[in-house]
Order: structure tokens, then C-alpha cells, then sequence
């Protein structure tokens, strides 16, 4: 029982500071599990890392559930990504209620006009970022321009894009090439 | 926009001070909304932003639970608040769509494929990066979820820039974004405090949208 509670809180440190989502939580992550609790050494945390980076999900929660299978088997798996999930939960909660509450009030509609020009201008920025770290080949330029035009010409549902871009992969090895 | 607002007059207040209920535009069954979530946490990969297109294809193309303006305001929101940004979107669409108990059916979709997924690798030890089908898999899935990045980023700029106004200011924070890169939730933090300042100071002139300065 120790142990899930020390998961348990450990994760939630880790859920109710880190801001900014995905690697930024990482350092976060690296303190609380190597250095505090020397759950994971540092080669492992770094395995962790690139497994949570290729499945599916969020990298924290990902990275919550492996450390916790990895101490205390599938109930400290549970309790570590329900740590790491908790403050998500409680904080945008609150951030809903009270947002949904005053949203019809001329100063809150200033403010959502406000926030919907910064989000376009972020994803733009993200889209940037992403482009000039993953795209390193003109394959990589191809398809990254195919799934655009895809999307944009014939309104294919983005998560069948990335189901055939891993069968496109798949099949490009099996081929061997 | 296409949002209904139902007025109620407070009865108490004698200024007849118009309390708003902001209702959301669909009403769907919980099931549907742990099955979309459930599809957006299983096919999340690559981490961060790729999420962003996920969730907007399932909620705003897909079904069109939501608004492209009230998509945007969630993604703003999510960023504000700590913790993984696809969880904090999660709790805050499925809010707007079913209130307390959508934002835990939400959270625990898009949970639910990342934990059993992990669970199985950690249990059978399962090193998935060092297998070369899974880099030839990634070598391929990286750029494509580039693609819907930009794909998703254009759908939203063409419907929610809708004057030079929003095309200046979305520019300049663009700039911004790129040049300083600034922490997001500062500079939604900022925009949002701009906006708010706008409205105080120019109040509905009459022309022009109602959820506009």
C-alpha cells in the first residue's frame, strides 16, 4: 500500500506542475522518478521515454503507467496514471465550469476572441516546429504534402491518415525499401 | 456563429441584469463520447500537437459536436492548465458536450487504448522502438502527422480568421510564436488578456458579431 500511495503522489506532483504538456513534463518526470525515488536508473527512464514516444497517448501518462508497472506491477501502473491524470481532471474541470458560467458576458467573449487568434496562431507555430524537426528527407516532405492535399482535397478522417501512413511503413519495409 | 444562448431575466436582480446560459449545440449519448475519445487515445501518436487534428476531426469535421470557435477556445483552455494537453482537452470537450459526467467519460477514453498498450509492453518487456518495422512504421507516421498539423492549421485559420483584423493579429502572434518562442499558455494568457481589454474599452459597436470587439 506504500508503495501505490507513493506513486500515487509522486504522479500527481508530476500532473499539477508540469505545464505545457508533452516533452516539457519530462524533466519533471526524470526528477521525481530517478532522482527522488530512484525508481527507474537513468538509462531505463531513457527506454521509457522512446517506448511512450511510439505507442499511442499522451508521453506523461504513458510514461506514468510504465514506471508504475515497472515498481509495483499492474496496481502501481494504475495508480501512477491515476496520479498523473488527477489534477488534469480536477483543474480543467474547474476551468470549464467557471469559463461555461461566464461565457455569454462581453469582457469572457473578449477574452475567447483573444484566445482563438492565439490557438491558430500556435498550431501555425506547432505545425512549423514539427515540420522542421520531422521533416529531414523529400519522402518525409512527400508524404507529410500528400496527407495535406488528402485531407484538404477529398475530407479523409485524419485517424485513417495515420493508420495508412503506419500500414505505407510497414508495408515499405516489408518490401524492403 | 451558430450558438443558441438561452436568456433568462434574473428575477431577484431589479436591474434586469441578463444572466446568459451558454448551452452547448449537441446533446450526445455518453457511449458516443467514450467511443470517439476512446479512437482519438488509440491512434495519438507522435506526441504533442498531433493530437490537435485527432480530436478536431472526431469532434468538429466528424460530428460536429462542436464549433471550430469553441474547438479553439478548448484547445486555449487545455493549454492553460497543467498536465497532458490531450487529457486537460479531453476533460474540457467532454464538459461542453455532457458536463461532469462527459469530462470524466472523456478522460477515461482517451486513456483508456495508451494504458492497456503500455501495460502489455512493460509486461512482456516488448521493445518496440528497437524493432526496424516499428522505425519504418514511425519513418512514415512522423511526416504524416506533419501533414495534419498543417492541414489542421489551415482548416482553422480559413474559419476563424474572418477579417484582416484576425488575420493581422493571428499573424503577429504567429511571429511571435516562431521567433521568441514564447510558453503557450503566456501567450494565450496575453491574447486573452488583450481581448478582454478590447471589449472593455470598444464595447459592441452594433455591427458586428456578437461574440466579437
Amino acid at each position: 500500500m506504500g508503495v501505490l500511495w507513493s506513486l500515487f503522489t509522486a504522479f500527481f506532483t508530476i500532473g499539477a506542475l508540469a505545464f505545457g504538456g508533452g516533452y516539457t513534463m519530462i524533466p519533471l518526470i526524470e526528477r521525481v522518478v530517478i532522482t527522488r525515488h530512484a525508481w527507474l536508473t537513468m538509462p531505463q527512464f531513457l527506454d521509457v521515454v522512446a517506448i511512450a514516444e511510439m505507442t499511442p497517448g499522451p508521453i506523461a501518462v504513458n510514461t506514468a503507467t510504465f514506471v508504475g508497472y515497472q515498481v509495483a506491477g499492474w496496481p502501481g501502473a494504475a495508480a501512477a496514471t491515476m496520479g498523473v491524470v488527477m489534477p488534469s481532471l480536477i483543474i480543467a474541470l474547474l476551468l470549464a465550469g467557471v469559463f461555461y458560467r461566464y461565457r455569454a458576458l462581453p469582457g469572457v467573449q473578449g477574452a475567447a476572441f483573444g484566445l482563438r487568434l492565439a490557438v491558430v496562431a500556435l498550431i501555425a507555430s506547432a505545425a512549423v516546429a514539427v515540420g522542421r524537426s520531422a521533416l529531414l528527407t523529400w519522402r518525409d516532405a512527400a508524404v507529410a504534402g500528400a496527407v495535406v492535399a488528402l485531407i484538404r482535397g477529398v475530407k479523409v478522417h485524419p485517424l485513417l491518415v495515420v493508420a495508412l501512413a503506419a500500414l505505407a511503413g510497414a508495408v515499405s519495409y516489408l518490401l524492403g525499401f | 456563429m451558430n450558438l443558441k444562448f438561452e436568456i433568462t431575466h434574473d428575477a431577484k436582480g431589479d436591474q434586469g441584469i441578463e444572466k446568459e446560459r451558454y448551452k452547448p449545440k449537441a446533446y450526445p449519448p455518453l457511449a458516443a463520447v467514450f467511443w470517439s475519445f476512446a479512437k482519438i487515445g488509440a491512434f495519438m501518436l507522435g506526441g504533442g500537437y498531433a493530437m490537435v487534428p485527432l480530436i478536431r476531426g472526431e469532434l468538429v469535421s466528424g460530428r460536429a459536436w462542436l464549433s471550430e470557435d469553441e474547438f479553439a477556445e478548448i484547445l486555449g483552455l487545455a493549454q492553460t492548465a497543467p498536465g497532458a494537453i490531450a487529457v486537460n482537452t479531453a476533460v474540457l470537450a467532454g464538459f461542453r458536450l455532457r458536463r461532469l459526467a462527459g469530462a470524466l467519460t472523456g478522460c477515461l477514453g482517451v486513456i483508456l487504448a495508451p494504458f492497456f498498450i503500455i501495460l502489455a509492453i512493460a509486461a512482456t518487456f516488448a521493445r518496440l522502438d528497437r524493432l526496424p518495422l516499428f522505425k519504418a512504421v514511425f519513418s512514415y507516421v512522423r511526416p504524416a502527422v506533419v501533414g495534419l498539423i498543417v492541414a489542421a492549421a489551415l482548416s482553422m485559420a480559413r474559419s476563424l480568421l474572418r477579417s484582416w483584423l484576425h488575420l493581422t493579429v493571428a499573424g503577429g502572434l504567429f511571429l511571435a510564436a516562431v521567433a521568441l518562442n514564447p510558453h503557450p499558455a503566456v501567450l494565450i494568457a496575453l491574447a486573452a488578456l488583450c481581448g478582454y481589454l478590447l471589449r472593455r474599452v470598444l464595447p459592441a459597436t452594433g455591427g458586428g458579431r456578437e461574440d466579437e470587439p
